[in-house]
């Protein structure tokens, strides 16, 4: 029976972690960085509207009460985004386990 | 003490093999097919209305002129909500961003309702964006749950 590579393991997970985390933020980072961006212009449009005497402040209240709704949906987004990515990880690395425990053992299993 | 080590190894192996996390759910093909049309519509009709409410007619972007819009919109949110009630405890983000997108299109409805007067300097790009990025955000969120599991 052969030993265990827990090195092995160890430098497997570590890749995947990178490539799995690395992808994610890579994914996020433009979504997140316009969305960021858009509301604070959006914001700012509207106070320039309040300040300019355009809207009164029940109008502005309402239409800021929107941009919160969608930046609410883009934060769970991320959050959501972020869990998929973890849940990846996990199920990854448990899977790079669960074959090296196979290689070892040179069983294979009715699964 | 070998046979031992062998044991457990096995044991590890088949608890390893057959567990499978999940933190997230909530993919539903109707749920994301029916963002996208709901998205197409909203644009369409604010496109529409965007034409009306930068003119010299005060009456052409009355709510009365958009009910077909609304009445069709509001089909839609029965269909998404009523898929989001039956995703499972995992899919509470999914809910949760359903939930927001309705408060969303009510303030939209209710801003209307009240009268959107023609102005040159006030284009509601706000409104226009805040709609689209609540539903993009849903979409964003749904490609990623469909693809659990895969890594790219």
């Amino acid at each position: 029976m052969a030993d265990i590579d827990f090195k092995q393991i160890l430098n497997d997970s570590i890749v995947f972690a990178k490539t799995e985390l690395g992808g994610t933020y890579k994914k996020l980072k433009p979504f997140a960085e316009h969305e960021f961006t858009q509301f604070a212009e959006n914001v700012a449009f509207l106070a320039k509207l309040k300040l300019d005497g355009v809207i009164e402040r029940d109008e502005l209240e309402s239409r800021l009460t929107l941009q919160q709704f969608a930046f609410k949906n883009v934060l769970l987004t991320i959050k959501g985004i972020g869990l998929v990515s973890a849940q990846n990880l996990v199920n990854g690395i448990l899977g790079i386990v669960s074959k090296a425990i196979l290689g070892a053992l040179k069983i294979s299993l009715p699964v | 003490m070998k046979s031992k080590f062998l044991l457990l190894s096995v044991c590890c192996f088949i608890l390893l093999s057959s567990c499978k996390v999940t933190f997230i759910t909530g993919y539903d093909q109707v749920l994301d097919q029916t963002l996208g049309k709901m998205k197409r519509d909203f644009n369409l009709h604010f496109i529409k209305l965007s034409r009306t409410i930068q003119d010299t007619d005060p009456h052409n972007q009355d709510f009365s002129n958009y009910q077909d819009y609304y009445d069709n919109l509001e089909a839609d949110m029965i269909t998404i909500k009523s898929r989001s009630q039956s995703l499972d405890e995992k899919a509470k983000i999914v809910k949760e961003q359903i939930t927001n997108l309705d408060a969303a299109f009510k303030v939209f409805i209710q801003q209307h309702k009240a009268g959107l007067p023609d102005r040159v300097n006030d284009d509601r790009h706000d409104m226009r964006d805040a709609i689209n990025t609540s539903i993009d955000a849903i979409t964003r969120l749904q490609e990623a749950l469909k693809t659990t599991g895969k890594t790219e």
